[in-house]
């Protein structure tokens, strides 16, 4: 019986201790989470602490319950029944993501890693970027923290494509990926912009993990001074890194080898000397002497001629007491620590090697190794010396790449007695370095090289005044190779691997237009100054596009050609003399506002005769530092633009120069050959004024008094009469006297009558050209263009349009010119109906017509083409 | 018997290309017109050209890289590969450095894609590439089908010209003339597509609905690398040939003889050659490299093995071994450096530098031009001279540094060395910048000897003395000049008065020692100047008086002007003015040109018009116009009566 009794107490004692065990259960409610006093719950990481409910002597499985417990009350000994209160699946928001700590053990949030960045040293893979998929699902490949209180304000912006800019020498480029902090009051502003070059991270990508990488750091500060000037600093560097290495051990901006870089002793460095204007052929780089100096790890110093350790030569003239490497010649020293010859230090104890050369004349020096397949530039002769008056020794240290470098400083005034000016200056240093796999930390060489312009302006009715002055030393260099993130090497000749501080990018679009690192894809379409509508479309041939694809110009196209006109007959400065209008130009070059290896100035001031009607004098001087070359011009500008007492707009430009120009100004332009949809061609600079005057007189007058009648009327005539005897331009296959006169005419009236839409047109083209090149035909034509177009509308949103072309072109020159066209009449008849209607939302436009064309030649046969078409268009407008 | 053996011996030489000159000793080796055709490659041994296209390498033993000379445009002369505006040139691709592919057309075995590219432009009009829906391949998209020929450098073109089977050979067999593109687009480009370089493809033709089974596209005549034919059309085609026309030459070319035996060491004379250039000699160049080598072979055979204990060594084997070995014990391809010398360019008429006597020699020509201007060459000769004058012929100089400008006594040594017979010399012609003043104490042997001097001016000077041709014989002499450049070079040339065509060039090295201060690695035919007076063009400048009194008494009347040019290498422009003290020039004294080294001026104080300047004083202006920089020396003067 006591012991029923004793089993009973029992039996009801365990079920009160079970069931207060079920309720204290019930209380730990919070997930990974340390319940404080009075039920709030953290998440610092504090570690597990005493459960004081814990503690009952139960021998009964128990663990503290979790997040499903915390978000749906799961307990795993409870009877589930989901009779009444129906099953859910784990859709809380509370279950997802992940909690964060700072550095200091500090909780951040709970929620999920967008962007992580970090670099460890000294450890293998330590320099880490993840974007997280979220990165561009949920923000796009931008995220942005801000804050601000007053007049301070900040930004720390992460993106994949940031318009980011310092100054315009040292850095801008239209798709940044990498990081930008931005800080802005009243009179200061700073910025630090800092990216992985090498492999900034792919979103959704895993981390990229890499032990040899490229980084960039680089930041502006600006200060205004007063009222009227803003000074600023930039500093721009970019530098390989190794992060087996310990970040303070040497100086992080020059730099480190990279592991496949450093993973074997140099044992033959390669020096090349060529002549940097091959062109002439002769007084190429002269080669007196060569030495090299190898100093060991312990400080000694061995010099190559006193060991009896000798070059290998290839190539070059034997000329009295110097080779020469004249034309296309080169010169190339190898000097081979493998020889046999050689009997100095072990490779794998040095240190440092360094190469005298006794050159002169017109050289240019480039280097390479067994580490480092690809030549890279060393230095070049200034000018074109043929008469060794250059003669110097250049002693160099033997190293790769590491780092690249730009400090420099702004001074901008804004409005001093008028003045207002903009100067900055640069130093660009380049850090190499000699391999050795037992060091961690290597011999540096650096080379420097300067830049500065300065732009100086003022305006005081009705004179005014512009100056312009700029250095920029050839070895200017805003670019840097980064590291190949599949095997951690430098390829120096793979463009993709380049990273430019300051991009090419002409036509000002998102995309910079040549193919580079963080851009490989390049942009196919450029045409700077010709898409004035930003439709990313050639304004001369708009009714072009993916869709539909038009293979014609709008000039050459019937109907459209009464208001396209071609090129040829456009107006505008051409400061470099290559025959294109600069503000049209695209080059493959970086958009550095001078070019490195020139250096000169220009200026011109002028006045106002009235508001419209100004006139220019200046005056400019190139001088391309490292070739006897040069870009000299004076010129006298006027420019009015005058309204003829309402009758019309009367425009004239009126341009004459006498200019000695040689240095080539090679494009890369937007042309649209017949039949293609167009693309970039190379054009070389002809050169076309080398002792030249350059008369460039351009006309219109738009007559506006008469309501519907449109009346335009356009002159351009260009000479360049050269100054150069006969033979000199006979050599240079140019005409004594070039010229182009083009004159466009035209007439459109519009006339509505009866609900109908008439529009006669009359157009005339007339083209007399005598090109530079005396290889290409002169040109004498004239194109006369009548055209009728009425338009019929009917029903509601219906029209018949009918247009008919004629079109008489007239061979001026007999026999008509290689490349010419002949005489001949052509005929072009097209209708076409068009439909307006709504549909499913949309606004369809549907054509539906018929084109026939005749062209008789006067030689030929009779050429007939058809068109026929029914297209829909749908929009939303 | 002996005229017999005189005309055996002239046909044999002849035939060789080899003939007697100026005494029996100097043959003349003749490659070209009037020798050994150029298409046999002058010698008996087949070129070897180290290719790094790989890890091991491989020798190239032709004399015409990529098929790239021409022999028959004009026989007996050798230029770049011209093309007849009939000429297919389409098999080029399969060359070397070419290729075709489709880099698209994935659905066919990359090995029947290769046959049949390779039949589309091989002639064989039984073989097309095909893109047709088979049983296996039912769905076969023939749009966007490119077809790439790569000629790997570039040709000169003016049409391109491709259709399928049965169009224009017949091949009843194949009917399928009805499966032409029905539309396609042909672009070009005269390099490897790179729109990040400049170098886009370029459209010469487009046609979406084409009617023609044979497609005949016409370009103006160009340099062409890349021809890719596209296909704009889904409709099956096939093609059985792509023809390509060229026109002009080849932009590159190269040209490489055998390697000429002389048949023992020898000295060579001046290289010579006939060239021509087509079109403007402006753009088109030759350049002729040769080097010469102690043995037959200018490359190291190698092959791996492991040693007994496991590690591996590489040993040089002989060629034809290294082809009998496995693949696997084929080492790498290394050029001989210790037999053979580096390639040195060559000039027309000029001795060559690369070292002698050597038995072995070998000549590169390097042919660049554009469509229609190249270089021709219808000769390459030279005289050589067996027994050599000597196996060597060292030389040295000593001081090599000297200061500018001051007079210096210069010693000078030769040392000749001879394994075998040799023909010694008797005449020295040593390379100056200036005339030097005085040659004497010249010793042969350590013994004075008498000797001529010959010639002696500003640009060099000749010895005469006594036969030297004993194996350690050494010739020394001092001569005395100021140096006036960095790098003053005394080079020099040996000659055997009895075959004076044949000089031997010394070759710098240690061939005495002048005392404690000559190290013997230093040694050379160079001396140098103190790296402070490196970039002076003018050294002290002399007046022989600073007060000029032009009066006739006998007394500075005359101002001589004495001064030295230093480091040019071409005359250059001085100019010396007169200055008023108010800043305005009254006379130029001089304006000419002059070379390196002393110039003398004589004024007499009248200015242009004859008429002597006012007394008083006044400033002169020396400008040295030199290419890197203007160096202007500034003074005064006074002038009196």
């Amino acid at each position: 019986m006591v012991n029923m009794l004793e089993r009973v107490i029992r039996a009801v004692l365990l079920l009160a201790v079970l069931c207060s065990a079920g309720a204290s259960a019930q209380e730990y409610g919070a997930r990974l989470g340390t319940v404080k006093r009075g039920g709030k719950v953290s998440f610092e990481p504090t570690g597990p602490g005493i459960l004081f409910d814990a503690l009952d002597p139960v021998v009964r499985k128990w663990y503290v319950p979790q997040e499903l417990y915390a978000e749906y009350g799961w307990n795993s000994r409870e009877y589930t029944n989901y009779a009444n209160q129906l099953y859910q699946r784990y859709v809380s928001t509370a279950l997802e993501g992940d909690y964060f700590y700072d550095i200091y053990g500090n909780y951040l949030m709970h929620g999920w890693l967008i962007y992580d960045w970090r670099q460890e040293n000294p450890q293998p893979f330590g320099s880490m970027v993840e974007k997280s998929g979220r990165f561009s699902s949920w923000f796009s490949n931008l995220v942005i923290a801000s804050d601000h209180k007053g007049q301070y304000h900040y930004a720390i912006t992460i993106g994949s494509q940031i318009r980011s800019s310092l100054t315009p020498m040292t850095f801008s480029k239209p798709l940044f990926d990498g990081l930008q902090w931005d800080f802005m009051s009243d009179k200061y502003a700073g910025t630090l912009i800092m990216s992985r070059i090498s492999e900034p991270g792919i979103s959704g990508a895993n981390p990229s993990q890499q032990t040899d990488n490229t980084n960039l750091i680089g930041g502006r500060i600006e200060v205004q001074m007063g009222d009227f000037a803003k000074v600023g600093g930039t500093f721009v560097n970019a530098h390989q890194a190794y992060t087996q290495l310990e970040s303070f051990g040497g100086d992080m901006f020059k730099g480190a080898l990279t592991g496949p870089q450093n993973f074997a002793s140099i044992s033959r460095i390669d020096v090349r000397i060529s002549d940097d204007s091959p062109e002439d052929g002769t007084g190429g780089g002269a080669l007196f002497a060569t030495d090299i100096l190898i100093y060991d790890l312990d400080g000694k110093q061995t010099r190559g001629s006193e060991i009896g350790f000798r070059p290998l030569i290839e190539g070059g003239f034997q000329r009295r007491g110097y080779l020469a490497a004249d034309g296309s010649e080169i010169i190339d020293i190898s000097y081979d620590f493998n020889d046999r010859t050689y009997i100095g230090p072990d490779i794998a104890a040095i240190e440092r090697v360094s190469i005298e050369l006794v050159i002169a004349n017109d050289y240019r020096i480039e280097i390479a190794s067994d580490q480092q397949g690809t030549f890279l530039p060393l230095a070049r002769a200034a000018g074109n010396v043929k008469d060794n008056s250059n003669q110097r020794v250049i002693a160099f240290d033997y190293g790769i790449p590491t780092a690249n470098q730009i400090a420099g400083f702004t001074l901008e005034v804004d409005d001093l007695a008028g003045f207002r000016s903009y100067m900055e200056v640069n130093v660009n240093r380049q850090f190499r370095q000699y391999p050795n796999p037992g060091l961690d930390r290597h011999a540096v060489a650096e080379d420097e090289a300067l830049a500065w312009l300065l732009n100086v302006s003022r305006t005081r009715y009705p004179f005014f005044f512009f100056g312009e002055a700029f250095d920029t030393s050839p070895r200017y260099a805003t670019h840097m190779y980064v590291v190949d993130r599949n095997n951690g090497q430098v390829d120096f000749d793979n463009d993709f691997l380049r990273f430019e501080f300051v991009e090419d990018n002409d036509d000002q679009d998102r995309q910079p237009d040549w193919r580079r690192k963080g851009w490989e894809a390049g942009d196919r379409e450029v045409f700077p100054g010709w898409d004035e509508n930003n439709d990313f479309i050639s304004d001369f041939n708009q009714n072009d596009n993916e869709d539909s694809p038009n293979l014609i110009p709008d000039y050459e196209e019937p109907f459209l050609r009464f208001h396209a006109d071609r090129p040829e007959f456009l107006y505008g400065v051409d400061m470099n003399h290559n025959g294109w209008i600069d503000r049209f130009e695209n080059d493959e070059q970086a958009d550095l506002p001078y070019k490195p290896d020139f250096k000169g100035y220009n200026a011109y001031g002028g006045f106002h005769l009235s508001p419209d009607i100004r006139v220019t004098v200046g005056q400019q001087r190139l001088r391309q530092i490292s070739a006897k070359r040069k870009n000299r011009a004076t010129y006298l500008i006027g420019a009015a633009n005058v309204d003829l007492f309402g009758w019309g707009q009367w425009v004239l430009f009126q341009d004459i120069r006498r200019v000695k120009d040689t240095i080539a100004d090679d494009l890369f332009q937007w042309q649209q050959p017949a039949n293609t949809r167009g693309g970039m061609r190379l054009i070389t600079d002809p050169l076309a004024a080398q002792d030249t005057w350059i008369n460039t007189t351009w006309v219109g007058f738009d007559f506006t008094r008469i309501r519907g009648l449109r009346w335009e009327n356009k002159l351009k005539w260009q000479l360049y009469l050269q100054q150069d005897d006969a033979i000199e331009l006979a050599l240079r296959d140019q005409r004594e006297r070039a010229y182009f006169l083009g004159l466009i005419d035209k007439v459109e009236y519009k006339l509505n009558w009866l609900n109908t839409t008439w529009v006669p047109r009359w157009k005339s083209e007339y083209r007399h050209q005598a090109d530079v090149r005396r290889s290409v035909p002169k040109r004498r034509e004239w194109d006369q263009f009548f055209s009728f177009l009425v338009r019929f509308p009917f029903l509601r949103s219906s029209s018949v349009e009918w247009g008919i072309e004629y079109e008489i072109f007239s061979q001026l020159l007999d026999p008509t010119p290689p490349g010419g066209e002949d005489s001949f009449h052509g005929l072009v008849n097209t209708v076409q109906l068009s439909n307006l209607s709504e549909y499913q939302g949309y606004k369809l436009t549907t054509t539906i017509g018929f084109e026939l064309a005749r062209r008789q030649f006067e030689f030929d046969e009779v050429e007939t083409r058809t068109r026929s078409f029914v297209a829909v268009y749908a929009g939303v407008e | 018997m002996r005229w017999q053996r005189l005309i055996l011996l002239i046909l044999v030489g002849a035939a060789l290309g080899i003939s007697p000159a100026s005494g029996q000793s100097v043959r003349t080796f003749t490659l070209g017109l009037g020798g050994r055709p150029w298409s046999e490659g002058g010698g008996s041994i087949d070129p070897e050209i180290l290719v790094r296209d790989s890890a091991i390498g491989r020798v190239d033993t032709t004399n015409t890289p990529e098929d790239a000379i021409d022999f028959l445009q004009r026989p007996g002369w050798i230029s770049p590969r011209f093309f007849e505006l009939e000429e297919n040139i389409a098999s080029r691709v399969l060359l070397d450095r070419g290729s075709i592919t489709a880099p698209n057309s994935l659905l066919i075995s990359s090995a029947v894609r290769r046959l049949q590219l390779e039949g589309t432009v091989n002639g064989d009009h039984n073989v097309a590439f095909e893109r047709k829906p088979t049983l296996s391949n039912p769905e076969a998209n023939a749009r966007g089908i490119l077809v790439i020929l790569d000629f790997g450098m570039p040709v000169g073109i003016h049409r391109v010209r491709f259709y399928p089977r049965n169009t224009v050979v017949p091949t009843p067999n194949a009917p399928f003339q009805d499966y032409f593109m029905r539309g396609y687009e042909v672009w070009i480009n005269d390099r490897q597509t790179n729109t990040a370089q400049n170098a886009p493809d370029e459209l010469v033709a487009r046609d979406e609905k084409n009617e023609s089974p044979i497609v005949d596209v016409n370009v103006p005549p160009q340099y062409v690398r890349l021809i890719k034919v596209r296909s704009l059309s889904s409709t099956p085609f096939e093609i059985d040939e792509v023809e390509v026309y060229g026109t002009g030459y080849l932009s590159e070319a190269r040209y490489l003889t055998d390697l000429i035996d002389l048949g023992d060491r020898a000295t060579i004379g001046r290289v010579r050659w006939i060239e021509e250039s087509v079109g403007e000699a402006a753009f088109s160049a030759l350049g002729v490299r040769v080097r010469t080598g102690l043995d037959d072979t200018p490359v190291v055979y190698q092959r791996k093995g492991v040693g007994e204990f496991g590690d591996p060594f590489v040993i040089e084997v002989p060629g034809a071994d290294y082809y009998q070995l496995d693949r696997l014990n084929r080492g790498p391809l290394i050029e001989d450096e210790e037999h053979w010398s580096p390639w040195k360019s060559a000039e027309n008429g000029q001795l060559i530098t690369a070292p002698g006597p050597r038995r072995y020699v070998q000549f590169r020509f390097d042919f660049n031009g554009r469509i229609f201007d190249a270089r021709q060459v219808a000769r390459l000769q030279f005289d050589y001279l067996q027994p050599p004058i000597a196996d060597t012929l060292r030389a040295e100089v000593f001081p090599r540094l000297a200061e500018a400008e001051k007079a210096a006594s210069f010693n000078y040594a030769v040392l000749l060395k001879a394994n075998g017979s040799v023909r010694g010399y008797d005449r020295l012609e040593v390379d100056t910048n200036i005339e030097v003043s005085a040659i004497r104490n010249l010793r042969i042997n350590g013994e004075a000897v008498d000797f001529d001097v010959v010639a002696n001016n500003e640009d060099r000077f000749v010895l005469s003395f006594p036969l030297i041709d004993g194996d350690g014989d050494l010739l020394e002499f001092t001569f005395d000049l100021p140096i006036f450049r960095f790098g003053s070079t005394f080079s020099g040339r040996a000659y055997n008065s009895r075959w004076p065509s044949v000089p031997q060039i010394l070759e710098a090295g240690n061939a005495v020692s002048f005392g404690p201060e000559d190290s013997d690695e230093l040694a050379s035919l160079a001396v140098a100047i103190p790296q402070a007076q490196v970039g002076k063009l003018v050294g002290q400048i002399l007046f022989s008086t600073r007060v000029l009194t032009p009066n006739g008494d006998g007394v500075n009347d005359e101002l001589d002007i004495f001064f030295n040019l230093l480091q040019l290498t071409l005359p250059t422009p001085v100019v010396l003015e007169i200055y008023d003290l108010a800043g305005r020039k009254v006379h130029t004294v001089f304006s000419d040109e002059h070379r390196i080294g002393p110039v003398e001026k004589r004024w007499d104080g009248r200015g242009a018009d004859g008429k002597g300047l006012v007394p008083g004083s006044y400033i002169w202006v020396m400008r040295i116009r030199a290419d890197a920089f203007e160096e202007v020396h500034t003074g005064t003067i006074a002038i009196a009566y």
